[in-house]
């Protein structure tokens, strides 16, 4: 493939796209992501993370010819390598699926809170502290039990629900000894009932595809920690606050959490490389073949805007 | 038959690609698949503290 055919080719045909997946590994939705796009007979190809080399000093075609492709997905599950690949395919002038700012967003809970907050979609109150000492009058200023969360990581990983100062100082100390700097970012987050569940909303482009309950005897209701999924219907309430947190963030490929409360639904977060895989059964919809139509869509876009800039500076 | 590099079970993997999780049968760690023809698994990248979705 020459840069030629990148610069000028519309990508009418299904087969002239080339879909690049980033992956760290295959999980049941990569998989289904690249059926979807073989299926529909894309050029479609796994990038694993680990094994790429960005050339950062090179913003020319050479560098993006190491990256032969109409659109890239982003679909690793780590986010520092996440971030680093889209800025730089998006320094090459590759379109990606969601903007490396949004998944700077999501995957950093105090920015993702921050943006949120700043487009007044409704989420729990948050602080952030950077000592013990701040992080426990955060606790008492939201009032106990209060919710402790790493402000990077995922899957329900190192949340805690402390119940008093005590315990909280205990669980403060234990996190400043783990060492990185990341533990030592107190995000505190008001502790909020909820009746046993929360709500998994997939979004792709300006659409809500579908949505689940996610139940669990726990607090913590994830489906990475065993809870079951049951179908939610998408109520208008839902589509709004969903749509609106995706604009906040800037996301147009997202999983987004809300809980209900006696407010109304509030949103816990926005998850650029959302899983699906407990969502897939509870609906008909085929997730991952919209995500595939959407990136075909992005690739057609770019490929057009391209197109015109190029014949517009042969006038 | 794929041979676990932990246990030394040996398991029929199906059908799989490279880069895929799968889990032993017998002692349940996972393994990443390296090769698919034939079929080679080692031990899964181990989670990163910024792994997430």
């Amino acid at each position: 493939m020459t840069i030629s055919h990148f610069i000028n080719d519309p990508l009418t045909e299904d087969s002239d796209i080339r879909l690049g997946v980033l992956v760290s590994h295959l999980r049941m939705e990569e998989k289904l992501i690249l059926e979807a796009g073989r299926r529909r007979g894309l050029a479609i190809t796994p990038i694993f993370d680990r094994k790429i080399v960005l050339d950062l000093s090179n913003l020319s075609g050479t560098a993006a010819s190491s990256f032969p492709y109409d659109v890239v997905l982003d679909r690793s599950v780590a986010h520092s390598r996440a971030l680093y690949s889209l800025k730089s395919f998006e320094a090459w002038g590759i379109p990606t699926l969601n903007r490396s700012t949004a998944t700077q967003i999501c995957d950093d809970k105090a920015l993702c809170s921050l943006a949120l907050g700043s487009a007044n979609v409704p989420t729990p109150r948050t602080l952030l502290a950077y000592s013990i000492e701040s992080a426990l009058e955060a606790c008492a200023l939201l009032g106990y039990p209060a919710v402790l969360k790493p402000v990077t990581g995922s899957w329900g990983r190192l949340l805690a629900k402390v119940n008093g100062p005590d315990q909280a100082k205990a669980l403060l100390e234990q996190k400043v000894s783990l060492g990185s700097y990341q533990h030592a970012l107190f995000y505190v987050q008001e502790y909020q009932e909820k009746p046993g569940r929360d709500i998994r909303v997939f979004v792709v482009g300006d659409r809500v595809l579908a949505a689940s309950y996610r139940s669990a005897d726990h607090w913590i209701t994830n489906t990475a920690r065993g809870a079951s999924s049951s179908k939610c219907p998408i109520t208008p309430q839902i589509e709004d606050i969903v749509l609106n947190a995706c604009q906040a963030v800037g996301a147009r490929l997202a999983g987004v959490d809300l809980i209900e409360t006696y407010d109304g639904y509030t949103v816990l977060e926005v998850n650029t490389g959302g899983e699906f895989h407990g969502l897939m059964t509870t609906t008909d919809v085929d997730i991952a073949g919209e995500i595939v139509e959407e990136a075909m869509r992005i690739a057609r876009a770019s490929a057009m805007r391209r197109l015109e800039t190029t014949t517009a500076a042969g006038d | 038959m794929v041979e676990c590099p932990e246990c030394g079970a040996e398991f029929d993997a199906g059908a799989v690609e490279v880069g895929e999780i799968i889990v032993c049968p017998d002692c349940g760690v996972d393994l990443e698949v390296l090769t698919v023809d034939p079929v080679t698994v080692g031990q899964a990248p181990e989670e990163g503290e910024d792994w997430g979705e």
